[in-house]
């Protein structure tokens, strides 16, 4: 610790001297902000961010964890792609995470995190994210950070609507962006108008290790593409926007964009759950996984068989369509619960459409057509009014407290500030380059925290000192809580953030676990003192119980494994103390390091190949004599008599 | 074939314009330098079992020593930075920062008795369950680095009780972190066997429980 302890004190030195230099006037960085930009993001050493936010990792497949409003970037949490810093995806304990009814799946595209909220302000008890790829969704524990349950959709494809939130996280949402064949199997694409369907799919979500499809709602094969709940007045409502209305399967980037105007889909829930209760669904047969760590932390998975699918014929009331111009793309829903804004990818206006007049249309029955079962609202009945002069390519839209909206321009690179009921633009600032999401902390739920807007943007280019091809993904910390916008900090991300959440440091700070307490440890493998390590062999399967503290295995010397074996190191770190992991790594093994955390136990699987001598060690520096935590383990050809034995200090024959 | 590098700053793009529209365009001032180059579930793995509670953390500060010395740290590096800052703009790689450590001031109750929660310990009659229970978190949390009769990694406990009192063994057990910086006989201890002690995080009932068994063991 020593080591971290100088590392500390030389980064603090190091950023006093900084900041003292730009006092005494000693730098010449030129800095495009408002002159007070840089102490509105300092931080001060050992001093606590504001908000923690939370950044979809897109095709990294993981999510982000960082600070605002330093962006600082504080760890990254591995979801839905195996991750070799700390073996997860590659441990016998978490590869069952990633398996699916396609296969053992080491990648995916992270695109939405979304906080479970309670009475629709996020309550900072986990966060979701979608898998766009293969189509899933995982919980993150926001104690331990860690994802811990995930659970595949079934008649899915490309889940990018998901996993938005119903105000009392009762359902995230997953939707169809490719339609399919439903079931799926081998039909001509050219039949694409008549086999191919959407789903919209809601998903139980507020029972932990328990999510389920409650029901999927069979709607007509567009592109479903981004969701918002509704909330307040709009509880019970799910909108989802929709594009390839001309339902094209070849050419979308033209073939899709002939129609004047696509549709938003609002869901009605509470009657799809009226009609389902009714039984009025079908339990239609579909394989797909269900992926939950235990109180053991040993990922299982269930393997589930059927699904409630409904149709909207069979169920009226429960879907309308409210058309909306030029593909839309986000949908988001102001925090009284009115307003229903949607960005045109290829719009100039910014529709916002009026619940309480959608409400009405659809007594009224304003029905401009009906499409397999789902009336399509008159536009002129639903919409509140037109945002006018919003930048080209309005793509999302967030919120503060005060009755302002912020829209992403992406083709302009613009942020559009905007007076909710007024529509009058009141503001614009420039973004490097070509911005998607936006977030503002709370900014999609009922109790806004304002104060930043990070703008996250597709394009960097020259922001940063180049990098070869390849360059991060910019996002941008705007100070929102002036008449104008400021623009206060670039920061460099990982992967392609598509959407983040922020919540404030004290809802989760102190419910962070700092250790798991080594007498509840229930792994079966789990090793709970030095005097209980051994190595067991039962065929040619090799067991090794082993501990870590600081700063030795136990046992550190094994003898008599032999070529075809398949070894098992069950790694059990006895430490009791914040931020003590040991790491394990062995001579030419091809998967994974472990991480351990302080009373846990990983396993990491081993095929030795060739006699030998093979060393391992910790991985993760420990203690001043973390260099000195090393062992070998001997291989002796197939076959050989060598006696299984192991030791720390001297060697004894296993039993 | 040719790379366009360039590092010129641009100004923000005008509302109308696409980023996308410039790449691969070599922009006025860009540079051209040549290319480096042309060119199964683990489901039945486990049985099942059930559930740990997740220890959460104490409020922070959680450690008034830690504070204290952290504050002494930073205090001397401003000072130090200042001093630097002081000497103008001019590069000065000369300079070092020196840490001092404050000298300990413990009262001879502190050096007796060690530093931590624990004042006082009444030992009534030998509690054979209580030691046993002693004697299974010790095997768990502690006996990775302490055997009875000979040194392991750290220090043997044989004859502990009579080389220390009762209270100081406790405090060594529950407050490691501060009795190995500031007690004299600690730190010496950390001379000899170079990994301190770490805290694993024992209750006050833990601890005695511990105290009991070394006990038994004297």
């Amino acid at each position: 610790m020593s080591n971290r302890n100088s590392i500390l004190h030389i980064g603090v030195a190091a950023a006093l001297l900084v900041a003292v230099a730009s006092w005494t006037g000693c730098t010449g960085a030129d800095v495009s902000t408002s002159g007070d930009a840089a102490s509105r993001v300092y931080v001060a050493p050992g001093d606590y961010d504001e908000f923690y936010a939370f950044m979809s990792g897109g095709f990294s497949g993981q999510v982000t964890v960082y600070g605002l409003p330093s962006g600082r970037l504080f760890k990254t949490i591995p979801v839905f792609s195996q991750f070799p810093e700390n073996g997860y995806g590659y441990s016998e304990e978490t590869r069952a995470m990633l398996t699916t009814s396609y296969g053992f799946a080491p990648w995916d595209d992270a695109h939405h995190p979304e906080l479970s909220q309670t009475n629709g302000v996020p309550d900072g008890r986990w966060l979701f994210i979608n898998a766009n790829n293969t189509p899933r969704v995982a919980r993150i524990d926001l104690t331990t950070f860690e994802a811990d349950e995930i659970l595949e959709i079934p008649h899915s494809a490309g889940n990018h609507a998901s996993p938005f939130i119903t105000q009392d996280s009762r359902y995230i949402v997953s939707s169809t962006r490719f339609s399919i064949p439903i079931p799926n199997r081998d039909v001509s694409i050219a039949d694409y108008k008549k086999e191919f369907k959407g789903t919209l799919s809601f998903v139980r979500a507020d029972v932990p290790g328990e999510m389920e499809v409650a029901f999927q709602l069979l709607v007509p094969g567009y592109d479903y593409d981004v969701a918002h709940g509704g909330k307040g007045p709009s509880h019970g409502w799910m909108f989802f926007s929709s594009y390839n209305t001309e339902q094209a399967n070849s050419l979308l980037e033209i073939n899709a964009s002939q129609n004047d105007k696509d549709f938003i889909a609002a869901v009605n829930w509470k009657r799809a759950e009226e009609c389902v209760a009714a039984g009025r669904a079908t339990n239609t047969q579909a394989r797909y996984f269900h992926n939950h760590v235990g109180a053991d932390r040993v990922a299982v998975t269930t393997i589930k068989n059927s699904v409630p699918v409904i149709k909207p014929s069979d169920c009226d009331g429960m879907i309308y369509y409210l058309p909306t111009p030029k593909s839309p793309h986000g949908v988001d829903v102001d925090p009284t619960g009115e307003y229903i804004v949607a960005g045109g990818k290829l719009a100039t206006v910014i529709p916002v459409h009026s619940f309480t007049k959608m409400m009405a249309a659809i007594e009224n029955e304003a029905y401009e057509t009906v499409v397999d079962g789902i009336p399509v609202l008159k536009y002129e009945e639903v919409i509140a009014g037109e945002v006018m002069d919003a930048g080209l390519g309005p793509l999302h839209t967030e919120f503060d407290a005060n009755g302002n909206a912020y829209t992403t321009a992406f083709i302009s690179s613009e942020i559009v500030k905007w007076k909710l009921g007024t529509w009058e633009v009141v503001d614009r600032i420039p973004v490097y380059y070509s911005v998607g999401h936006l977030m503002v902390p709370g900014g999609d739920s009922q109790k806004p925290w304002g104060k930043y807007l990070v703008a996250m943007n597709k394009i960097t280019k020259d922001r940063y000192l180049p990098t070869g091809p390849e360059l991060a993904h910019s996002a941008q910390l705007i100070d929102i809580t002036g008449e104008k916008m400021k623009l206060l900090l670039d920061f460099p991300t990982m992967g392609e953030p598509h959407y983040a959440q922020a919540i404030p440091s004290e809802i989760l700070m102190q419910n962070s676990v700092q250790i798991f307490p080594i007498e509840e440890n229930t792994n079966p493998y789990a090793t709970k003192s030095e005097g209980a390590t051994r190595v067991e062999r039962q065929g040619n399967t090799v067991r090794v119980y082993m501990t870590t503290i600081r700063s030795h295995f136990a046992p550190d010397n094994i003898e008599g494994i032999r070529v075809g074996d398949e070894v098992y190191f069950h790694v059990t770190n006895l430490e009791q103390d914040w931020d003590v992991p040991h790491g394990f790594a062995i001579l030419g093994m091809e998967n994974a390091e472990l991480l351990v955390m302080p009373g846990e136990t990983r396993t990491l699987k081993w095929l030795p190949k060739k006699e030998g001598v093979y060393p391992f060690y910790c991985t993760d520096f420990c203690s001043a004599l973390h260099q000195e935590m090393q062992g070998y383990v001997r291989v002796s050809p197939a076959g050989a008599r060598t006696p299984l034995a192991y030791g720390t200090g001297s060697l004894k024959p296993a039993s | 074939m040719m790379c366009i590098v360039s590092i010129r700053r641009r100004g923000p793009h005008s509302r109308n314009e696409n980023p996308y529209s410039s790449v691969g365009i070599a922009r006025p001032g860009a540079e051209e330098r040549p290319c480096q180059s042309d060119r199964n579930p683990a489901n039945s793995f486990f049985p099942k079992s059930p559930a740990p509670s997740r220890r959460r953390p104490e409020p922070r500060p959680s450690n008034r020593s830690a504070i204290m010395r952290r504050f002494v740290h930073a205090a001397t590096l401003i000072a130090v930075v200042f001093s630097i800052a002081l000497t103008g703009c001019g590069k000065n790689d000369s300079a070092t920062s020196q840490r001092t450590t404050p000298e300990s001031q413990l009262t001879p109750e502190q050096l007796k008795n060690g530093i931590g929660p624990i004042s006082s310990v009444t030992l009534d009659e030998y509690d054979e369950e209580l030691a046993d229970k002693g004697e299974s978190i010790f095997t768990s949390k502690c006996s990775a680095c302490h055997k009875f009769g000979e040194r392991y990694v750290g220090p043997d406990l044989a004859g502990v009780l009579s080389r220390r009192s009762p209270e100081f063994v406790m405090n060594m057990m529950l407050n490691p972190a501060e009795m190995v910086e500031k007690h004299p006989e600690v730190k010496a201890l950390l001379a000899t066997y170079l990994t301190p002690m770490p805290s694993q995080n024992l209750t006050e009932t833990d601890a005695r429980a511990i105290l009991e068994y070394f006990r038994e063991k004297s």
